[in-house]
């Protein structure tokens, strides 16, 4: 009879090493699937901190926001009179690579809520959507602000929207 | 009885001993490499995050203003770039570089050091353009040289207004040549009123510093020229002029790494300053009517006019003051005829 048991020992030995990597490999996959979890959460944060910036950004805007030697006691205030002039000489539209750099793909918009108009009373500030091809989504930031009419030294209360997308 | 022996054995335990060796080594030299891996991809993952809290707070600065930072930086630098070109970006060690294509940083090529200091000024010309700000570390060196007797209040109030975490100090041009090295990266000489002709020579003891790591500026307190330095040998080289509106422009000055920088970070200004200027111009044919329209002029017409070439070429800037202050003085009349202001 053949004395096999030094082969048995082999297959013992090569068999522990396989269980050990299998257990190592499944390791490996766990942590890797956590990994992807984190990054992806990160990833969510990143997207929402950077639509709340945006949203300041505009609101900040010196092309927008009240002067301080007109309104001096209101924090988040918009000047009517801006964004009439904005609308009008077309600075923003054409100047939309410059404009990119600081609010990227986003739709700014302002509505008045308050008094309520017979017409609705808004201003597209900036537009500059993903093309609908590369469209993953956006997401809203709302900030009330006081718009001040200089003409008529009246303020109103409004919304600025900040679509801000993937 | 004799005993047979056998070989067999003696060659088994010693293949066994070989084998476990072998395996044990592989296994090892595998979970060593695991370990380097995890550590390379620890220090990407810290750059990358420092280099996000960087970009964040640059953003932020230019919303608030007059607002002070300190972020930590564990065993990183940053390079910063802004150049002729208007090439303008930071990169973290580690990571990818940042483009900074409308936020005027003021900052030396080089930050390192345990912290960087960031601080963020409103640029007002006469009405607010937008935020500056100025980036450095503690371990960089500022010297201010001023006669101290004769009481220069102008350069004793852009001293004292520095950030409080600067390693900054002021001396007498009798103590400039004993000056001691006391080992800081980076050394910034803020001269006042000196001309090319006159900068002192580089104390002896930071001859041996490299080139690029010494730096002036000579500040004119009565007009609004800046010279900027470079270190050449043991003396400074004139490397330039440029101007200054206000205090803020002083203080980019001061941080810049050189004219060509402070230039390329005033071009993002004056870009942002011709927009905002045209917005105001449109904004005041708004309130052109009634018993205000013959106070209103065409101060922010011409001030809108003379500051676009700037974006290109700040030098088209230089005389700017007067129109700047031919605005504030129109707005501060439309203030006394109750009459809508133009800002």
């Amino acid at each position: 009879m053949k004395n096999r048991k030094s082969q048995v020992k082999m297959f013992e030995t090569i068999a522990i090493l396989v269980i050990f990597f299998f257990l190592v490999g499944i390791g490996f996959i766990f942590y890797s699937k956590i990994k992807q979890t984190s990054q992806s959460t990160e990833s969510e944060e990143y997207f929402s901190l950077r639509a709340v910036e945006i949203a300041q950004l505009a609101e900040f805007m010196p092309e927008i926001r009240c002067s301080a030697d007109i309104v001096t006691n209101i924090e988040n205030c918009v000047d009517v009179a801006k964004l009439d002039a904005m609308a009008s000489t077309g600075i923003i539209s054409q100047n939309l690579d410059y404009y990119y750099n600081i609010l990227g793909y986003s739709v700014i918009y302002l509505n008045v809520v308050y008094p309520d108009f017979e017409n609705p009373v808004s201003w597209v500030i900036y537009s500059n959507p993903k093309p609908a091809a590369k469209d993953l989504g956006k997401v809203q930031t709302q900030i009330p602000v006081a718009v001040y009419d200089s003409k008529e030294n009246k303020y109103y209360f409004g919304v600025l929207y900040a679509d801000f997308y993937r | 009885m004799a005993y047979k022996t056998s070989k067999k054995a003696q060659v088994d335990i010693q293949f066994n001993w070989i084998f476990v060796m072998i395996a044990g080594f592989l296994i090892l030299l595998f979970f060593i490499g695991i370990v380097v891996k995890q550590k390379d991809l620890s220090k990407m993952e810290i750059s990358s995050s420092k280099a996000t809290e960087l970009r964040g707070i640059i953003t932020s600065s230019q919303v608030s203003t007059d607002t002070k930072n300190a972020i930590d930086l564990p065993d990183i630098s940053i390079e910063f770039v802004c150049d002729s070109k208007d090439v303008s970006q930071f990169r973290v060690q580690g990571a990818a570089s940042i483009n900074l294509p409308t936020e005027p940083v003021f900052s030396p090529d080089l930050v390192q050091g345990e912290k960087i200091i960031l601080k963020a000024v409103e640029f007002s010309a006469p009405f607010k353009i937008t935020n500056l700000l100025f980036l450095s570390s503690p371990d960089i060196r500022y010297i201010f040289v001023f006669d101290q007797n004769t009481a220069d209040d102008f350069a004793l109030s852009l001293y004292n207004k520095m950030p409080a975490d600067i390693y900054k100090e002021k001396i007498s041009y009798s103590q400039l040549s004993n000056l001691k090295d006391n080992k800081n990266y980076k050394v910034k000489f803020i001269f006042f009123d000196i001309s090319k002709d006159l900068i002192p020579k580089i104390p002896e003891k930071l001859d041996s510093m490299s080139n690029k790591d010494i730096s002036a500026v000579s500040v004119s307190g009565t007009g609004s020229k800046i010279d900027f330095f470079k270190k050449q040998g043991s003396s400074f080289v004139y490397d330039g002029s440029s101007f200054y509106l206000d205090d803020s422009m002083i203080y980019g000055s001061i941080f810049s790494e050189s004219r060509e920088s402070y230039e390329c970070n005033m071009r993002k200004v004056f870009k942002r300053f011709a927009f905002v200027a045209s917005v105001y111009a449109e904004r005041k044919k708004a309130f052109e009517f009634g018993d205000c329209i013959s106070y209103y002029g065409d101060s922010i017409q011409s001030l809108k006019e003379k500051v676009i070439p700037c974006a290109s070429d700040i030098s088209a800037c230089i005389g700017l003051l007067p129109d700047i202050q031919a605005v504030k003085a129109n707005n501060l009349m439309l203030k006394q005829k109750s009459c809508p202001l133009i800002y």
